[in-house]
Formats: C-alpha cells, structure tokens, sequence
C-alpha cells in the first residue's frame, strides 16, 4: 500500500513538472443587499468546495485559488441564491449584491438559522472540503480538527467532544437544527449523529446557553446539512471509503432534487453504512472493537418568497464492541492490566462483535415552518421528535449474556418558536424553547439495577438576544430565564418507590463585542454567565459502573439514601470570559483566543470510600460540587508561503484547576502542538488539485493530571481526593500523510485521496482515552477516500 | 405593499403549520406507569465454604454474606471454628443469592457452565494447602470441591476467587476473565 502511494506520487510529480500553473490567486468580495448594506453572516462557497462566512463589514477573502472560472455562490437566508462565475485573476473587490426575497415586506429583512448565533463569539467551522478529508470518522473524532476541540475517548470508535475542557451534559449538539436529545451523560456515549448528513460542522467555544439553553454551557456543536432548494435537476453524491486499519469499509449516498417542475417543493434522500472489523494497534490486535452502522435520512420542504416548511426524519442505528480486555470484574482486574502492559485478551482479526458492546439506535422526526409578518419579522417554529434507545450488553452467567445489562430509552419533544428582526442596524431575536422529555429503564430485560433511574422532564425557557451594528463596532446582548420541572422515579433501599420533584428557575446573561480593527484584523469579546441545574444522572446515578470499576452516587443518593429536598441542589453557573484576534490577509489567516472559565459548583465526582463486596473492594466514587477554574488559549494559522507551499499550525492548551480543593481535575485535553506543510501542484491533463500534505500532531503529557492511585493501593487511600487509576501517558508525535487530486468525469469530478495516519506504527496511549490502562492506541492505518458529487447546483 | 388575501393565507398557513406543531406534541405518549423494583438476577449475597474430614465431627465453615450487594451495609464474615492440623479436609462451596424471599442457588448456575469457571485458592502461610479436586468436560479444574490439607499449627489466609473466563479457559490461576468473588478468610490450623 506504501509502495502504492508513493510509485503514484512520483508519477503524479513527473506529470506536474510539464505544465506549470500558478495557484495563488486571491478572491476579494463584499456581500450586500440591495440598499448597499454591507451582510455579514453570509455563506460564500466556491465551486462547491472551500467555503467562508462574510464577516461583520461583509466582506470575505479566498486565497490560493488557481487561474480560470470559478463559481462562486452566496447564501443567505431571506434573499435569492447568487451564483456568480468569476474568472481569475480578479484584482479588484467584486461586490455581491443579494436581491432580497421579500422586497415587498420593506425594511423588513429576516435572518436564518447561521445568524442565530451571536456574532461576538468564537466558533470554528469544518468547511464541506475538510470533512471530506475526514469522511468514514465518528462525529467526535472529526471535531477535533479544531483548535480547542479534543475528544474523550472509549476505544478506538467512541469519540465525545469536548470543548475547552468541557464535555457529555455541558455540550449541546445541534443536530440539524434540532437539539440532540441522547444519552449525552456518559462518557462512553458517543453522539447518536451520522456526520454524513453534515456539509459543515460548526463549533461555538463559548457559554450559548442564552440562546439554546443549560446544556450549552461548554458550548454548541452543529451539525448542518446543505440546504434544501438548491438544486436545478436532480443532484447527489456518493462517496467510499476503506479503511485498512480495521479492514472497514464506509459507503454513503444522497439524492436531491425538486418534485416535478415545481421548484418550491424539494427533496433529499440520503443513507449511509459502515461495517469495520477489530483495530490493531502497533503490536496487537484490539480484540472485539468491531463497529457496524447504518443510518439513514430523508427531507421533503416547501418554500417560497415569505414561508417554508420542511420535514425531516432520520435513523441512526449502530453497533460497537468494546475491548474485550477492558471489561474488568474488580480492582485486581484492572491492576492486573495495568500491570501486565498489554491486553489479557488478544484474538486474530474479526469483523463479529461480541459482548461487552453497544446498541444504539437513535429516530428523529423534525418539522420546521417559517413565515414572515409584515413590519415585524420572520416566525419560526420548530417541532422535534426523538426516539433513544440505548443497550449495552455484558459478559454474563447462565446464558443471560444475550439480555443486556442495561436498556434504557429516551423519548423526547422540542418545540422551539422564535422571531427574528431586522431593522437598519439593529437586529435580534426573540423566543422559547420547551422540551418534554421521558427517560425510562426497561429493567425486566435487564434483571440489573440501573445506574440512573427513570425521569420525566419538562422545561420552558425565554429569551432575548439583541444586536447593534455601528461603523466597526457590532454590540451584542441577551438573557434567558428557565424553568425545569423534573420528576425522578427511583428506589430506596428497601425497594419502595420514591418520586422526587423539583422545580428548578434560572437564569443566563451574556454581553459581546465585535470590532473591526483593519480591513484584515478583527477583535471579539463575548462575555456570558450561564447556569445549570445538575442533570439526573448526577443526582441520582447510583450503582456500580462497570466500565470503570467503581461504585457512583448521585449528589442525591449516599450511601442507598435517596434525598428529595431541594434546597440541598446547588446550580453549577460558569462565567466564562474568551476573547478572539483574528487576521484574514492575502496570503495568511490566524485566529488566537484565550479564555477563562470560572465555574461555581462545578459537578464532578470524587473518591468517598472503598467498599468491600463479595467481588473484592470497590472505590466509591460520590457526585459532589466544588469550584473549579478552566483557563486557555487556542492557536490555529495557515500561511500560503507561495504558489507552492502552505503551512498550518493548531495549538490548543487548558489549564484546570479545583480552586476550592486546590486539586486537579480529571480528564483535561493535554496540550496538543499540531504542525502540517502542504504542497500544491499544478494541475496537469486529467488531474486537478493534486496536493500532498503532511503533518505531525504532537500531543503533550499531561502534566497536570491526577495523583496517581494504582487499584491495589486504593483500599489503602483515605484522603478523598481525585485521583487517576495510572499515570498520565507520556506525550507522543504521530506522521500522517493524505494525498489527493481529483479527476474530472463529465462535467463533475471524482475526488480521490489516499492518506496514512501513524506512519511510523508508533505504540503509544492517548490521555484522554478510558481505555488507556488496558491497551495501547490504534497503530498505522491507510485509507482510501472517492467522492463524487454530481448535483447540478 | 402585502395584500389582504396574502395576510390571511399567511395567518392560515400559520394556523395550520402550530396545529401541525401541536398534533406531533399530541402523538408524544404522555407518562407511563410507575416502575416496579428491579429484580436483581446476578446478585451474590453468599459463600460459604464446608470443610468436612472423613472422620465426621462438626464440620468448619466459613461465610461471607452481604445482604445488599453492592449496597453500602459492610458484608459479614464468618468463620465457625479452627482447622485441626495435620489432616485433610474436603471443601465444598456454594454461593447464593439470599436476598430474595426464594434464595437462588447461584452454584447451580456455575456448575452448569463450568467450562468458563474457575476458583483459584491463594493460600498465605504454609501449613495449608488447598487444591480443587473436580474437573470439568475439558478436564480443567473448577474449585466447587477442593481438599484443604492442614500441617502443623498457625495462622494462615485463604483468598477465594472466582474467575469467570468463557471461551478462555486454561486452568491456570489467575488466568484470562473477569472476577465474580473475591474473598479473604483468616483461619487457624490448631
């Protein structure tokens, strides 16, 4: 396969030296409406493929283009599509004038769902052409392409984001529009999103729970699909990957198009399926990491010029083995793995899947209309429905290994109204969201106690988030106050059913500022206070959890008590502060943030006692709340360094601290230093954007991780304080190399990369993986990419 | 300039899209009944070890009982007498679940899938032996019954595990698995 790779570059080389062709013309536009108003907030994509936001003069930049017609296409949402050619070289600042879809509501201009966000914070976008580069990933992998974003990690296929130090219940993922009711409280819970349905991914770094509510308090994933309507004639896209790590193959297929002639009815069909076998690290296999997926979705919407509506289902269903050597019975389990410094169970490749493993299955149903009211703005409305189901299987005796271990369902309903305004320079947005959500245990089924009991919950927030645009400056403001109705049914210890109630009212405030310093540097500052109740799952979990050997008790529930008053439950509120230099020039673009966090109350789980069983002792580990300090910075560059040559580097750094215990916290992403040069070639014949990169992540120890407490000396460990059950890994750099090109058919092209990850088949452990006591990460692994899209937009 | 037909098809098509809303609300089951208590199926609440000699007398037992699992009421551990030394005991162990109104026999459920069991016995001290004496289909150890040798006097520590290790048996100890009991017992060999 190297071999491979290498033989075609040569030639691809050799073909390039012919014919020479410079790539480093610059695109510059300003987008407007018909008033000359500058709008920011626009999406520009070329030819499909790189895509960039008008910042807050409207103004936006692409580099590194090469010579010759290029489309170019601006969305923004109340005004027409503009599809515009452009033959390059351009030198002067083309200006994209969008014509207004509802010229007759006179000044009167709505927004869509990208300007929901506030403009003040920070986000980061994984345009369509990066995921491309990323296709076959888990939605949690692909994200931490992203400067401040990393993954907690549960073997080699479960990946959950996590934010500036912040994950599970404080991070909100926007799954087209609809916010993802899972099971987001554990760690070992991937998100139920196939990132297929995805043309781009956006990640807001900041608290936005102003506009989206308490579980946005680390901040918000979205996850957006192309729009609808944007086809001419039928349009779609296929795309194949193989993997040879896991022997695992990934195929996804979309069709779109318009019923009849009618092009304000339109539709997509879209699946995706994967089917990989056991990961292989550098020396072993990793037994029993099979994964298996299929998902699909479909959407039917209808829109003209004042209203829309749009229906939305989709399937997620998957399948995940885990490690077979991390399913452990007690603390001399995992000592002896620890130990031993490799897998006790090790197994020649298979693409079945035994137990331990996940079942997930994950429906939505998802309706959204919008209409525009004269003189005051657009109405949005927006219903979904969610259907979780979630079973993990376990090894068990007498034959009950086939009866999950734990089975539990999440039924869920949004509804979301909203109203949008524009008028001159100032603009905003006002509305509630309620959810209704049933959390229920199937526990005949499971014959187990499970670790969080059912719950019913009903909550209702308002909001308010306001914005003023003036010369350079764009000021932003919001509150938001809640209410959460919580009823939990669980049981006591002499087995009597208890149901706790809580009303919970809180509140989120958050002020922000964007300034234009140059016509290439931009300042933002974002300011939020944002408040939580503790979720279920930290105030009631209670019983063993296996994946980690250790005893949980809620906040609400020590030692099989089971508290209901609630003036003992402290909201967590974080204030967090994060600032944003960014700089778009000709031929650089940099963007540097630093924040603090400070977070009373801070949920968390801490060692309480050891307890003996007849499986051995057990530590038990109890919910409890302290304050805790999460400070960083993020560092992301890319320099055109000529026609030839770009350079990009990340750097991402959290430092968190227990300031009321003057401890560590666990599971904080270690600082990562990520470097790559690409090198472009020009296009030759039949190829077309041919480019090798290379890049070095490298990933530090974490230097400030937990004491650690090996699993023989816990018995022994009375101070209550945080620990690691091992020392944090040492820090590792890994070689990855992609090459792609793409290869016209028709009047589409075939894009086609091949890429290696781990060249060098490095044996190493990732600090944030849970798995990191019982076996070592995945070694090298090639992966062959084809992409073909052929929608006639 | 909006028409007036305009407006009222802007308030119907809004009329009808928020009863659409509410009829997928409506459709969302409301709550259900209350849930039963969990019938904890895996439980073991007891071993008890039965160390007999074959000239009869009371028989020694040791016990270890934790009526609530994994709950936090401490466990209760037993042993009924003192071994005598130089002789040879036969051990039998059987575990069960006692926190049910019926107690479940869980050796019953380890007998029956002995090929993925195993008790390992490590001993401290040196004047006890104990070795498992019955073997399962593949002719590997299982521990139900083990015979318990005594030398001279003294304290020694019995520690029981029971590993579970389907498909990855060996009969060695500690060996491939997970672990279902771990038990200390002190006794004394007078």
């Amino acid at each position: 396969m190297i071999r491979f790779s290498i033989f075609l570059f040569f030639v691809l080389l050799a073909g390039s030296a012919s014919r020479a062709q410079s790539c480093n013309e610059v695109l510059r536009g300003i987008v407007t409406n018909e008033q000359d108003q500058t709008l920011p907030g626009a999406t520009i994509t070329i030819d499909a493929g790189a895509a960039s936001i008008s910042s807050d003069d409207g103004s936006f930049t692409f580099t590194g283009l090469c010579q010759g017609r290029v489309v170019l296409t601006v969305e923004y949402v109340g005004f027409e599509k503009h599809i515009q050619t452009v033959s390059l070289p351009v030198k002067r600042t083309i200006t994209i004038r969008l014509k207004s879809l509802t010229t007759e509501l006179e000044g009167v201009v709505v927004e869509g769902d990208r300007r929901m966000n506030a403009v003040s914070q920070t986000t980061s976008l994984l345009s369509k052409k990066e995921l491309e580069s990323l296709h076959g990933r888990p939605l949690g992998e692909s994200l931490k392409e992203i400067p401040g974003v990393s993954a907690i990690q549960t073997g080699p296929s479960i990946f959950k984001p996590v934010i500036h130090g912040l994950h599970s219940q404080r991070i909100l993922i926007l799954n087209n529009g609809i916010r993802q009711e899972g099971q987001q409280w554990g760690i070992e819970h991937a998100p139920e999103v196939d990132p297929y349905i995805a043309s781009s991914l956006e990640v807001v770094k900041g608290a936005e729970t102003v506009r989206y509510g308490y579980d946005a308090i680390g901040g918000v994933i979205i996850v957006n699909p192309p729009a609808l309507h944007e086809v001419e004639n039928l349009g779609g896209e296929i795309n194949v990957g193989f993997m040879s790590n896991n022997r695992m193959g990934v195929i996804s297929a979309m069709l779109e198009g318009h019923i009849a002639k009618n092009d304000k009815l339109s539709w997509r069909l879209q699946t995706s399926a994967k089917k990989g076998g056991d990961y292989h690290a550098a020396k072993y296999n990793l037994s029993n990491t099979g994964t298996q997926e299929f998902n699909f979705s479909g959407a039917l919407g209808f829109k003209d010029a004042h209203r829309g509506f749009e229906v939305y289902v989709s399937s997620f269903n998957t399948t995940l083995g885990i490690l077979r050597a991390a399913h452990t019975g007690n603390l001399q389990d995992i000592q002896t793995s620890i130990e031993s410094g490799r897998p006790w169970y090790v197994q020649d490749f298979s693409y079945t899947i035994e137990n331990p493993k996940q079942r997930i299955n994950h429906q939505l149903l998802k309706l959204k209309s919008y209409f525009d009211v004269k003189n005051f703005g657009r109405i949005n409305l927006l219903y979904g429905g969610q259907y979780n189901e979630r079973k993990e299987f376990d090894i068990r005796r007498s034959g009950r290994s086939d009866r999950p271990a734990l089975s539990m369902s999440l039924f869920s309903n949004v509804l979301d109204v909203s109203l949008d305004h524009e008028k001159g320079e100032h603009s905003g947005s006002i509305g509630i969201n309620s959810t209704l959500k049933f959390n229920k245990n199937d526990t005949d089924l499971t014959g187990i106690t499970p670790l969080i009991p059912n719950y019913n919950q009903a909550s209702a927030g308002l909001f308010v988030l306001e914005k003023l645009r003036r010369n350079r400056w764009t000021f932003e403001a919001g509150g938001r106050y809640d209410y959460q109705y919580l009823e939990v049914l669980t049981f006591n210890a002499t087995k009597e059913l208890v149901k706790p109630s809580f009303d919970f009212n809180f509140f989120s405030g958050t002020v922000g500022v964007a300034y234009k310093i140059s016509q290439q540097w931009r300042y933002i500052s974002n300011f939020g206070i944002s408040s939580r109740p503790p979720h279920v799952s930290e105030l009631y979990s209670e019983g063993l959890h296996h994946g980690t050997g250790s005893i949980e008790e809620g906040l609400m529930r020590p030692s099989n008590d089971v508290l209901t008053d609630q003036s003992l439950i402290r909201k967590e509120m974080s204030k967090k502060w994060i600032n944003t230099l960014q700089f778009g020039g000709e031929n650089l673009t940099m963007d540097f943030s630093v924040y603090y966090n400070r977070m009373d109350n801070y949920v968390f789980i801490r060692p309480y006692e050891t307890r003996l069983t007849i499986r051995g002792y057990f530590p038990v580990f109890r919910f409890d709340q302290t304050d805790a300090v999460l400070m960083g910075s993020d560092f992301g560059l890319k320099w055109d360094i000529n026609n030839r040559f770009t350079y990009a580097t990340k750097v991402s750094y959290v430092h968190a601290t227990d300031v009321k215990n003057d401890d560590k916290l666990i599971f904080i992403p270690p600082a990562l230093f990520d470097n790559s040069v690409t090198l472009n070639f020009p296009n030759v014949d039949a190829l077309e954007g041919l480019h090798l990169t290379v890049s070095a992540p490298y990933t530090f120890q974490q230097t400030r991780a937990p004491r650690a407490v090996y699993p023989e000396d816990i018995p022994n460990d009375t101070s209550n304080k945080v620990f690691d059950l091992a020392p944090a890994p040492e820090g590792f750099v890994m070689l990855n190399a992609s090459v792609g090109f793409d290869i016209p058919i028709g009047e589409k092209e075939l894009a086609i990369s091949l890429s290696g990850e781990n060249l060098l088949n490095k044996s190493y452990r990732n600090y944030m993986n849970r798995l990191r006591y019982f076996a070592d990460d995945t070694g090298r692994n090639f992966i062959v990419r084809l992409s073909y899209n052929f929608s006639n937009h | 300039m909006l028409k007036k037909t305009e407006v009222i098809r802007t308030i119907r098509y809004a009329i009808y899209s928020a009863a659409a809303l509410a009829f997928a609300v409506g459709i969302s089951s409301c709550d259900g009944d209350d849930p039963a208590p969990v019938n904890e199926e895996e439980v073991i609440t007891t071993l008890n070890v039965t160390l007999a000699t074959n000239g009869g007398g009371t028989p020694v037992t040791l016990r270890f009982f934790d009526a609530d699992g994994d709950g936090s009421g401490a466990p209760v551990k037993t042993v009924s007498g003192n071994l005598a030394a130089n002789k040879t005991y036969t051990g039998v162990i059987t575990l069960s679940d006692d926190s049910k109104s019926t107690p479940v026999d869980i050796t019953e459920e380890v007998a029956e899938e002995a090929d993925d069991h195993l008790f390992c016995f490590t001993v401290t001290g040196s004047n006890l032996t104990v070795t498992a004496v019955d073997k399962d289909s593949k002719n590997l150890p299982i521990g139900l019954a083990s015979s318990w040798l005594t030398t001279s006097a003294g304290n020694a520590t019995v520690k029981i595990v029971l590993r579970h290790q389907p498909g990855t048996k060996t009969g060695q100890c500690p060996g491939t698995g997970d672990t279902d009991v771990e038990v200390d017992f002190n006794v004394t060999v007078q």
